[in-house]
């Protein structure tokens, strides 16, 4: 069954209305062997020896060794997988544009997040949810057990989608929520002031978070794929219009969402932070699948 | 309105576009915008034309030159056709003179109808010939085969004065004149004004010369008869350097032929030395003649020179000698006064002893008296001379000169003067200050009176320094003081050969004058004797007769006659005391016009002097047809209905191309 959905679009996946049961097809598809803990400290399974040096806990000195060699060593154990996860999804009004017969940024985000929660309660690392436009509409804590899931499903089937957007607003106030080192999934069209969002995300990092960031974008809002004389009207202001000829500017525009993109890549990668832009024709486990392989090197 | 409805109409209505962030399309925009508007406005102006362009099509438009429209039915035209000697240049075997009537006869057959009246003028610097407004085709053209080229020089003031004046009777008329031309630019002069210019009459300008001309003429004859030198000075106005034939010709009798190169636009003085050239006569009369160029009638230059003798000079001095055999005066007067060209003046001097002495004096020109103890009436009234000079002086003994020099010397005074800052009228010494003459100092000085006299010169303190008069025809000049060294304080002897030299040529000018034998065409031949005449005959250059005017007047007889129209030389034969005598004037065409030079009247001229008549300049085409084509299009429009669709056409190609980049 793997086989048949890897390259699952996600429009048929929307079709099937359940989405416990579809983000369950995506991450099945892609899970094994992908993802592990990186931390190491005090477990049941071992890992390796160390050489004893001063302050080391004495209980954990390998007395057999000791015996045979006359020398301390200390026993490293693989820590236990108790990640907390953060995943930050912005449900602004931009975020509700569609194209043709692509699913809208939201209702994909949405997949997205769903798809990971998935993969993470799975793992029995804690998930928790923070959704936001301008400030954080909806907070739900971090939790390992898989009822988890079934509380994130909710908010996430019932999200509509919101006001205009203040992203680095709403990190600001997400990261007085976090106590202890967590993994942070970030996912927006992080339409927004680049400079004032790579900072308050940045900020996460310095604090030695892990951040995930999905940049999730419309292939119309790279390419402007239209013809003619359009009046575009802004989703989130419809007071806010421009009248323009598209063949006209379809170049110009072109190169400066490139620079936008491009903008937030290098700023996020010379940071430490992962980067992934996805467009809605990408089927999820497709985009998903190969950051996760990325993230695995 | 109808083109902004078609723009608006191409226009495509845009559609409404939900987006999620327009910030990259505002941006863009407002980068792309700026050119957008231009071409649509550039596409708006299309369509503006277009329809503009297809309404003057269909509305069968008419061009004329701006003023150049008919309204009026009545119509007069006046061809002014140029008739100066420069219409005279030849060119593919036609003179431009033929060209212009070829024109003015096309004209005359296709302009012409019931309504129309056509007077024909010929000029040149004056109106030479006029037809009276007709419409009687044939008459006119009769008119025209009749014109002839003159001798003279252009000017159109005359002309279009003398056409404005015809047009001025004519009320509520269309009126043109056509000036067919060769455009020299004599035919304007700088700075002229014509009164009775009328802005409504309609000027068309026809220049019949050709592209590239050249052409050499002989500007002027100088002769010494001293040095029996020529000096012939020849003007290349081509630009480029011409090769003549220079021929000189005494009376009939070639006596020079020699190849010259003239550079291109300058004046070249070309000088011969002839022995033959006659002495024996008092005259010399010939002419100078190159080799025939494409404006043959300047090419020969007539001359007629009095023969020039030396001046001869006589001076009287105290003392003149230097040492057993020199005589200083003599070499000191000669060296001084000698020109180095033509060596003019022949001095020669006398103590008074060998003065009284001398049996048989020859002629001088002017004799001079310096500083004589006596001088007796005899003798003056005997000296063969046309000026005689007395400067007094220490030695003088008043008592012992004749009465009419007594009566205007009166006392010596002692005084300290010098010539006066003002002059008197007669401007005899123009240069006193440029010869340094008026530092001088005089101590002494007979005071002099203007009695039957008139004054020539004074001291600064307004006592009279030299005075004139007239004994026996003969000029005499009485100088106050010395113009030796005794009564000066001047260490030589520097107003000698000034007075010399200055009271010998302002006689020899006066008989220049008098006897100038080179004349311009049209300047009247003129000759006057104190001698009667009984008999006299003008022929002209071709033997005919001529009826000149005599004027007998009690001291002297004139002959003057005013009609020299053809270049050439005219001779005069009367019988004097002496016989028959022969005086032969040169008549030649006026180089002072510029008529044979090549630049063209400069057209700004025009507008200046026609600033509120419509005008405009037009050129001779190959032929007669085609130009009087070009006249008729100016003067009845061209039809543009063609030009109008035409140009429809490439606007609505050019829309479309535009329409599909936009």
């Amino acid at each position: 069954m793997t086989e048949k959905l890897k390259y699952i679009d996600p429009l048929t996946l929307l079709k099937l209305g359940n989405l416990h049961l579809r983000a369950r097809y995506v991450v099945e598809g892609l899970i094994s062997g992908l993802h592990r803990s990186p931390f190491k400290g005090s477990s049941l399974e071992f890992a390796q020896h160390r050489e004893y040096a001063p302050f080391d806990d004495p209980r954990y000195i390998d007395w057999k060794i000791f015996g045979r060699t006359d020398r301390f060593f200390i026993k490293q154990y693989e820590e236990e997988t108790n990640l907390r996860a953060y995943i930050l999804l912005d449900s602004s009004g931009s975020m509700s544009f569609k194209s043709g017969k692509n699913i809208d940024k939201l209702t994909y985000s949405i997949n997205l997040a769903a798809s990971l929660t998935y993969l993470l309660l799975r793992q029995d690392d804690s998930v928790g949810l923070a959704v936001f436009d301008k400030k954080i509409n909806c907070f739900i804590p971090p939790r390992a057990n898989f009822e988890q899931f079934s509380n994130i499903a909710n908010i996430l089937e019932n999200l509509k989608p919101g006001l205009d957007t203040e992203i680095y607003k709403s990190i600001n106030q997400f990261s007085r929520y976090l106590k202890k080192r967590a993994l942070i999934i970030f996912i927006s069209d992080l339409f927004d002031d680049p400079e004032k969002v790579m900072f308050s995300i940045k900020q996460l990092r310095f604090k030695h978070h892990d951040v995930i960031v999905f940049h999730i974008l419309d292939p119309v809002e790279l390419n402007l794929n239209y013809e003619g004389p359009v009046i575009f009207e802004s989703i989130e202001n419809r007071q806010d219009t421009v009248n323009t000829e598209v063949q006209e500017i379809k170049e110009y525009y072109s190169s400066l969402i490139r620079s936008f993109v491009q903008e937030y890549k290098i700023g996020f990668r010379n940071s430490g932070i992962d980067y992934s832009l996805i467009t809605t024709d990408t089927p999820i486990e497709l985009g998903l699948g190969s950051f996760l392989a990325f993230r695995k090197e | 309105m109808i083109p902004i409805i078609i723009h608006l109409f191409f226009k495509k209505k845009p559609k409404r576009i939900l987006f999620s962030d327009i910030r990259f399309i505002k941006i863009a925009t407002k980068y792309v915008t700026p050119k957008k508007n231009i071409r649509q406005w550039l596409l708006l102006i299309l369509r503006c034309l277009i329809l503009i362009f297809l309404c003057l099509a269909f509305a069968r438009p008419v061009g004329y030159i701006s003023g150049f429209k008919s309204e009026k039915s009545n119509k007069q035209l006046a061809i002014l056709i140029d008739c100066s000697y420069s219409m005279g240049y030849l060119d593919a075997g036609k003179t431009r003179l033929s060209k212009a009537k070829e024109l003015a006869l096309n004209l005359i057959d296709r302009y012409s109808d019931k309504l129309k009246q056509i007077c024909i003028l010929s000029f040149s610097d004056s109106v030479e010939q006029y037809s009276g407004l007709t419409n009687n085709t044939g008459l006119l053209k009769k008119f025209v085969r009749d014109i002839n080229l003159t001798n003279k020089g252009t000017s159109l003031i005359p002309a279009v004065s003398f056409v404005y004046k015809i047009f001025s009777e004519f009320q509520n008329s269309d009126q043109c004149m056509i000036i067919i031309t060769d455009m020299r630019k004599n035919l304007l002069a700088d700075e002229v004004t014509i009164e009775n210019i009328d802005p409504k009459v309609k000027i068309v300008f026809v220049d019949v010369s050709e592209e590239k001309s050249q052409n050499v003429f002989v500007k002027d004859v100088f002769y010494s008869g001293l040095s029996s030198t020529f000096r012939i000075s020849i003007f290349n106005s081509s630009d480029t350097e011409q090769v003549r034939t220079l021929s000189l010709f005494i009376k009939d009798k070639n006596i020079f032929d020699g190849l010259i190169k003239i550079p291109p636009l300058k004046e070249f003085n070309y000088e011969i030395k002839s022995t033959q050239a006659s002495n024996d006569s008092e005259e010399l009369w010939g002419k100078v003649q190159l080799s025939f160029d494409n404006l043959p009638s300047d090419d020969i230059f007539y001359f007629s020179f009095p023969v020039e003798r030396a001046k001869k000079i006589l001076v009287v001095d105290g003392d003149p000698k230097l040492g057993f055999n020199i005589n200083s005066e003599t070499y000191y007067l000669n060296t001084v006064l000698s020109d180095k060209e033509y060596g003019n003046f022949v001095i020669k001097t006398y103590n008074p002893n060998e003065f009284n002495n001398a049996l048989n004096l020859e002629k001088y020109n002017v004799v001079f008296l310096c500083n004589l103890a006596e001088l007796n009436e005899k003798t003056l009234r005997n000296l063969l001379c046309e000026t005689i000079f007395i400067s007094l002086g220490d030695r003088v003994d008043i008592r012992k000169y004749p009465d009419w020099i007594k009566e205007n010397i009166t006392n010596i005074v002692e005084r300290e003067v010098s010539f006066s800052e003002k002059q008197s009228n007669t401007g005899f010494f123009p240069d006193l200050d440029q010869f340094e003459l008026r530092k001088i100092i005089f101590y002494k000085y007979f005071k002099l009176n203007n009695l039957n006299s008139r004054e020539i010169l004074n001291f600064d303190n307004e006592d009279i320094a030299l005075i004139e008069k007239e004994m026996d025809s003969k000029d005499i000049f009485i100088f106050a003081s010395t113009i030796d060294r005794d009564w000066t304080n001047f260490p030589s002897k520097p107003l000698y050969p000034y007075f010399l030299r200055t009271i010998a040529e302002q006689k020899y000018k006066k008989q220049q004058q008098q006897n100038r034998f080179i004349l311009d065409i049209n300047e009247p031949v003129a000759y006057s004797s104190r001698k009667p005449i009984k008999f006299f005959d003008l022929t002209d250059p071709d033997g005919k007769k001529l009826q000149p005017v005599i004027n007998v007047g009690p001291e002297e007889t004139s002959i003057v006659y005013n009609g020299t129209n053809i270049p050439g030389i005219y001779e005069l034969k009367f019988n004097s005391e002496k016989g028959t005598e022969f005086k032969h004037f040169a008549v030649n065409l006026s180089k002072k016009t510029a008529e044979g030079e090549l630049t063209k009247l400069d057209w700004e001229l025009i507008v200046q002097i026609f600033k509120d008549s419509p005008k405009t300049f037009i050129e001779f085409e190959k032929t007669p047809e085609n130009t009087v084509e070009k006249i008729l299009l100016i003067l009845g429009g061209k039809d543009l209905t063609r030009i109008f669709f035409v140009i429809v056409l490439v606007l609505l190609g050019i829309e479309t191309a535009f329409r599909k980049v936009l």
